[in-house]
């Protein structure tokens, strides 16, 4: 084994990572090759030296502040109304109520269904459900939606979403492409 | 060195993230500070700059706030951390010119010179401005690394992952991480010669 080959196993021997038989032959060859042996011995000087590189603390308001923007990313719990109305649908899967004006306009809707059904008193069939669904439907949608984006600056490859992150995907922290 | 520890925490992160992953804030809470330090001292390491680093530090743990649902455990939670924040550092680099490296002892900002460190109890001055020298050499020593390189060295070295682990947090295959740690270390060797005696 010549010096040329063991300086490309030394990085390797340092951290005892070689099969014990090339262990063996490494360590005979700097027994007897000063020079590799100087290099070797520099080497872990070097890996010594790295391992004083001082470790500090972060500045005494870092988790106070982090945690004030985790706040700040977590969904709002919206309001819901009663759990079921008097079609056992739930409100808050079709509309968000914590806006007063969302209240006006359902509000609205509702009183445009319960018209729709006075016509049809007595003795005729009330509206069907999708009638009530969609007066809800359509006062949410007439309101633009609140756009919430956490500000992370978060962006992953194209196409793929938040459930995709996983460490064999690329993390990808802004949008830079 | 960081690396003792590492694997008695191991069950406990895995824990952790399962009550954050079922609504318990309080848990993530917990994992920002067992890794607040590392993550910092890697990233200050990766950029040279503390406050640089601290800035990066937030935004890596809001990343794995915001991303902790869908971490799988294919890795181990500080592995993927680390990734973050690897991740996080290359964005900041694509959108900006890097600084010159600082050393220690000059400060650009208020914030990094509250950093600067006290003497230890016990050390005499003379020792204390080798020490500091010391430093500030790494950091200049690191900093003059392509930066593929000094992840590596850093994680290995620095902060003692294993091959297998930091071919996780830089992506690459393990072969690949022994490549770079290899003249990682040949190029340090020769900018730190200067200090072997005290080593």
């Amino acid at each position: 084994m010549n010096c040329q080959n063991i300086t490309t196993l030394l990085s390797d021997y340092t951290d005892g990572r070689l099969a014990p038989k090339m262990d063996g032959a490494v360590r005979r060859h700097l027994q007897s090759c000063s020079a590799c042996h100087s290099e070797a011995e520099s080497l872990k000087d070097t890996v010594q030296l790295l391992g004083r590189f001082e470790n500090r603390r972060l500045s005494p308001g870092f988790e106070k502040s982090l945690f004030e923007r985790l706040d700040r990313l977590e969904p709002t719990k919206a309001k819901t109304a009663p759990a079921s109305s008097w079609w056992g649908l739930s409100h808050s899967g079709l509309v968000s109520l914590h806006k007063p004006w969302r209240w006006a306009a359902t509000a609205a809707a509702l009183a445009a269904v319960g018209l729709a059904s006075w016509q049809f008193y007595p003795g005729q069939t009330p509206p069907p459900a999708g009638a009530y669904i969609s007066a809800c439907v359509a006062a949410h949608e007439s309101f633009t939606p609140d756009k919430v984006a956490p500000h992370v600056g978060v962006n992953t490859r194209p196409g793929s979403s938040s459930s995709d992150i996983n460490p064999d995907v690329d993390v990808a922290f802004e949008t830079t492409e | 060195m960081i690396a003792l520890g590492i694997a008695h925490q191991m069950d406990a992160d895995d824990i952790l993230v399962l009550r954050f992953q079922n609504g318990e804030r309080a848990a993530f809470e917990e994992l920002v500070l067992r890794y607040r330090d590392r993550i910092f001292n890697y990233l200050r390491a990766m950029c040279g700059s503390d406050s640089e680093a601290e800035d990066l530090t937030q935004e890596a743990f809001i990343r794995a706030f915001v991303n902790a649902k869908s971490f799988r455990r294919e890795a181990s939670f500080h592995t993927w951390l680390y990734r973050i924040a690897y991740n996080g550092y290359l964005d900041g680099l694509r959108k900006q010119k890097r600084r010159p490296a600082i050393s220690l002892d000059q400060p650009l900002s208020e914030d990094d010179e509250t950093k600067i460190d006290l003497p230890d109890p016990g050390e005499g001055p003379e020792q204390h401005v080798e020490r500091l020298e010391l430093q500030s050499v790494l950091v200049d020593a690191l900093q003059a690394l392509p930066e593929k390189l000094r992840s590596v060295v850093i994680l290995h070295d620095v902060h003692g992952y294993r091959y297998e682990e930091i071919a996780v947090v830089v992506k690459c295959p393990i072969g690949t991480v022994r490549s770079r740690l290899f003249h990682a270390r040949q190029n340090l060797r020769r900018k730190l010669a200067g200090y072997f005696r005290e080593a």
